[in-house]
């Protein structure tokens, strides 16, 4: 191979290195809004960002996009809740999701935005907390806990009252023992 | 860039042997299966036809001992890409007690800049996000460091071809 490796332990740093070497070299020909942009907004490979108006969006994609190019990366999967910002990127470089969408009229779909489910249309986060087949036991209970993924703490305070029956049953209790009684309600 | 080796002058044992074992049981499995056959032989032939592996020429095959790694691969489905496969190069396959990535340091954790992304991601009225195309494969390996990502195949995909580095 001549290129770095998914599964390699020192590609996410390598790739990472020349991606902020991209913003650093190119900060004078792109601005340095889309250089900020470069450091500042992405996790690996997943660009997030906000701004106040479409106009500034609009532009600032425009640059970020010929800046990662001319570094050899393509920027590609374009998501925006705002339909204007999404027309004025090709449709080639747009998600799967909205490529035959009719901007005019169709609904915008749910993107996953790091792990976390962004649902476009109505610009919200949404959780899906999945009851899977799980014993009613202390391990079961972890799991299915730890199954919802909320890096943001968005709905803590639903998981935390499944926390707090975990907490109390902990107490003397194997990982597989049923749990039983008035601690359920 | 070069692969970010912890030591400066890296060792390995030549485990040429296990990764041509370990071919055989592949072979069985593109022989039996003729959806995966054709898969795996598109993603190899793409990925040199895109230049991110390549044949290596006779006159460079061998290589200073201690000096060269081969890695063992295999294909994987997403689940929910039944389509298209994504051959994986494992770097962590161990032969003598040793793999790729022991030896390879990590670079900076990159997981606290999580929360920091994602909150400044909902900070303004307009959001957009994208993501980059198969971005680790955009970054090159420095030419000796290229000798540590080999792998054998069949020229062209042709099983009953002798396997190539």
């Amino acid at each position: 191979m001549t290129v770095h490796l998914f599964g390699g332990g020192s590609s996410p740093g390598c790739s990472n290195f020349s991606l902020t070497c991209t913003a650093e070299d190119d900060e004078n020909e792109f601005g340095v809004k889309a250089a900020e942009m470069v450091k500042k907004n992405f996790y690996v490979d997943d660009l997030l960002k906000s701004l106040p108006t479409e106009e500034h969006a609009i532009q600032v994609i425009h640059d970020v996009k010929n800046m990662c190019a001319k570094g050899g990366f393509k920027l590609t999967k374009f998501v925006s809740n705002s339909r204007r910002v999404i027309m004025s990127v090709l449709p080639e470089d747009r998600a799967k999701e909205i490529k035959g969408l009719d901007l005019g009229q169709g609904k915008l779909p749910i993107e996953r935005t790091l792990g976390v489910h962004w649902c476009v249309e109505s610009d919200t986060f949404k959780f899906w907390i999945e009851m899977r087949d799980q014993p009613c036991t202390r391990g079961g209970m972890l799991s299915t806990i730890s199954s919802v993924y909320d890096p943001l703490g968005f709905i803590a305070p639903v998981i935390l009252v499944g926390k707090q029956i975990l907490q109390e049953i902990c107490h003397g209790r194997s990982w597989d023992e049923p749990v039983e009684g008035d601690i359920l309600y | 860039m070069p692969l970010l080796f912890k030591e400066q002058d890296v060792q390995l044992p030549n485990n040429r042997h296990q990764t041509a074992q370990r071919l055989i049981g592949l072979k069985k499995k593109l022989e039996s299966k003729d959806k995966y056959r054709a898969d795996y032989v598109d993603f190899m032939t793409g990925i040199m036809d895109k230049g991110y592996a390549r044949k290596i020429d006779s006159e460079n095959l061998v290589m200073q001992q201690g000096k060269v790694w081969y890695l063992p691969h295999h294909g994987i489905y997403h689940p929910k890409k039944p389509s298209s496969i994504r051959v994986v190069f494992n770097c962590s396959a161990r032969y003598h007690g040793e793999s790729l990535n022991d030896h390879l340091l990590q670079g900076p954790d990159l997981t606290g800049r999580l929360t920091g992304v994602l909150t400044r991601f909902r900070g303004e009225r307009v959001a957009f996000m994208a993501d980059i195309e198969k971005m680790f494969y955009q970054v090159k390996v420095k030419k000796a460091d290229q000798d540590f990502l080999r792998f054998l195949w069949w020229p062209n995909g042709n099983l009953t071809k002798e396997p190539e580095e």
